[in-house]
């Protein structure tokens, strides 16, 4: 519990985020997010369409997105650090099923002084195949 | 109300009336060959930050951390108090934008390829937020027809916690998007 930007190497992994995602989990997100969008929670027409994800319905992009984040809230938040900025692209479909692990590490520090010194962090979440569904960078402020 | 297994999951006074049906107003929506970069809109409703809005996110997003769920530990951190993780924005957006310009999220047929987000400030109780949003850039690249706009969260006091641009791939006119209503009428669950 000594995280400050002093002490933070470059490299530092950050600890995982694992998560079980099947329809439960992505309708509840749905619910939480006010995005009923028939993709995520409409098995019945997405069978219908051609869209991402083949004849299944797929998980929310701000749900992936989300596991990233906690990824860094988990390492930084309860010391006071903060995401200034997240970003992310969604590489491959999400489905009811997949087990995803949501990873960051550290490449950059930047020195702005006290109060707004910040680390850049890879962040990226995979599938239970070792396959990447998204990819991303973000910059957390640290104390 | 469409889509009623989902009312297990509702516990927030928002989460009650909301309309589940995206598709019940898309001849209202805007689609991408009509799109005119730089207008501006501002979201029909505002938002406002709940303790109950913070936690039910944060079951959303299988996060238990208790800076989103427990006001009395959060008051002896160095937030002082309740925040909302980080994604709430995605709450908020969705909740508040109506029809007309910039509401293409709920375009039938979208979907959302990824996103660049500038976070300010984190959403607290008591917040008072207002969306503004702004079309920035409509492109074809690989078949595929994207819209980015820029999203603004406002609070009471004028105060910007966070901006954003979203991406989205969408059909790329009112006829393409009717092919997906369509399917969904078939289904007889209007």
């Amino acid at each position: 519990m000594d995280l400050n930007f002093d002490k933070v190497e470059l490299g530092t992994r950050l600890p995982d985020v694992v998560r079980h995602i099947n329809q439960d989990s992505i309708d509840r997100f749905a619910v939480g997010s006010f995005d009923y969008n028939p993709i995520h929670i409409d098995p019945e027409w997405k069978r219908k369409v051609d869209l991402p994800g083949g004849k299944s319905t797929i998980a929310h992009g701000q749900m992936t997105m989300s596991l990233m984040a906690t990824v860094l809230t988990d390492w930084a938040y309860p010391l006071g650090g903060k995401i200034t900025k997240i970003e992310a692209k969604y590489i491959k479909p999400v489905l009811p099923g997949d087990v995803i692990t949501s990873r960051g590490m550290v490449t950059e520090k930047h020195f702005h002084g006290p109060g707004k010194n910040f680390v850049v962090i890879e962040i990226f979440a995979q599938n239970q195949r070792g396959e990447k569904v998204a990819v991303g960078e973000a910059e957390v402020v640290l104390p | 109300m469409k889509y009623e297994h989902l009312n297990k999951y509702i516990s927030t006074e928002k989460q009650k009336d909301f309309e589940r049906n995206f598709f019940v107003n898309a001849e209202q929506y805007e689609v991408w060959d009509e799109v005119k970069i730089g207008e501006e809109y501002e979201a029909i409703r505002k938002f406002e930050v709940k303790a109950e809005d913070i936690k039910a996110f944060s079951q959303a997003v299988m996060d238990p951390n208790p800076l989103f769920n427990d006001e009395e530990y959060a008051k002896k951190t160095p937030w002082g108090g309740l925040i909302a993780h980080p994604l709430f924005f995605t709450a908020i957006g969705f909740f508040s934008t109506g029809l007309g310009h910039c509401n293409w999220i709920r375009t039938p047929g979208a979907f959302n390829p990824g996103q660049l987000n500038l976070i300010y400030e984190p959403f607290r109780v008591g917040d008072i937020i207002t969306v503004k949003l702004k079309s920035t850039d409509k492109w074809i690249k690989r078949g595929k027809h994207y819209l980015q706009y820029q999203q603004d969260f406002i609070d009471q006091y004028g105060k910007l916690k966070v901006r954003r641009w979203p991406t989205l791939i969408v059909p790329p006119t009112r006829a393409e998007m009717r092919k997906y209503i369509t399917v969904g009428m078939e289904k007889g669950r209007e």
